[in-house]
């Protein structure tokens, strides 16, 4: 879980997991409801370095009763496109925290590239939050959350 | 329903007496009880009161949400998007359409979904005071829009002919 002092990891294999922490409440119908998920810098875990279980470790006991989820990096929707306005695309940042190497966010961009984070509009930023949930069902829950 | 059987002891009229320990008394109330509980089941006019008292307490009960309420920093619903929100309730329910879920938001307001099958929908009322909504399903791309492009009448009407598809 800590860094002590590895290094950032830039590539994410499409096959990767990430793993999210949920509320049961935001589960409806067999499937994450977007308003479960944060969009931007969506925090998450990456299972290359990490369990789905390091996703709630909290010396504090902060996230027991939560659920987690996991969805592979290719599921994450690429571009997203917008009838007034340019394209986004979005993509994956490792950020490894000093208590959690595998810590990484989903970021997004103009298509063109800025190198900054770019906020999307509420519709494309609600868009990529349904796309994501689409890909979050009952086979992907890694631990069922009962708060 | 099923045909409710009084005990032979039991008066007719406002006073009786009854003795709880007496099983014949108990048949009775359990199956007044049995009685009452499957009209509501099978009343779609009570249900739906049920779902949308059920969402007016989801709702009322964000108040006691604290910033990082969701643990990854999630500003909690304010006063402005739970009013909206009881708006919105009052429009769904003008309309005897009651929403599947009612929640608050990550994204800092409340969120509203419907589901019917595998068809989808989802209102979303920001602490900005910005709505969005958006619709799919597992074969239709979420087609989104803001509320003042599309006014909050028209946003239920395409909602409720979207489930129905």
């Amino acid at each position: 879980m800590y860094q002590r002092g590895r290094p950032v990891v830039p590539d994410f294999r499409g096959d990767e997991f990430l793993y999210l922490r949920y509320r049961r409440e935001h589960w409806v119908n067999g499937q994450l409801a977007p308003s479960g998920v944060r969009f931007p810098r969506t925090s998450v875990n990456r299972s290359g370095f990490s369990e789905p279980e390091d996703a709630l470790f909290s010396e504090l006991g902060s996230y027991n009763g939560l659920g987690v989820v996991r969805f592979m990096v290719s599921g994450i929707p690429p571009r997203i496109t917008q009838s007034q306005g340019p394209p986004y695309v979005f993509f994956m940042r490792h950020a490894p925290l000093d208590n959690n190497y595998s810590h990484s966010e989903v970021w997004s961009d103009h298509e063109h590239r800025t190198g900054e984070y770019k906020e999307p509009s509420k519709t494309v930023k609600l868009q990529f939050r349904i796309l994501l949930c689409q890909q979050i069902r009952q086979e992907h829950v890694c631990i069922e959350a009962v708060l | 329903m099923p045909a409710l059987m009084l005990p032979a002891h039991v008066q007719i009229g406002i006073y009786c007496p009854v003795d709880l320990n007496d099983d014949a008394t108990r048949r009775f109330y359990e199956s007044l009880y049995a009685s009452v509980e499957s009209s509501l089941r099978q009343s779609t006019f009570l249900m739906m009161k049920a779902r949308f008292a059920e969402a007016r307490e989801r709702l009322e009960s964000t108040v006691a949400l604290e910033p990082n309420w969701d643990t990854y920093g999630a500003d909690p619903p304010n006063e402005k998007a739970r009013e909206l929100a009881r708006s919105i309730l009052a429009s769904l329910e003008a309309n005897s359409f009651p929403p599947t879920r009612l929640m608050p938001s990550v994204e800092g307001g409340i969120g509203i979904s419907f589901v019917a099958q595998d068809n989808r929908a989802d209102i979303e009322v920001y602490n900005t005071g910005e709505i969005a909504a958006a619709i799919y399903s597992n074969v239709k791309a979420p087609e989104t829009w803001t509320v003042p492009d599309r006014s909050l009448e028209m946003t239920i009407n395409c909602i409720r002919v979207h489930l129905a598809a």
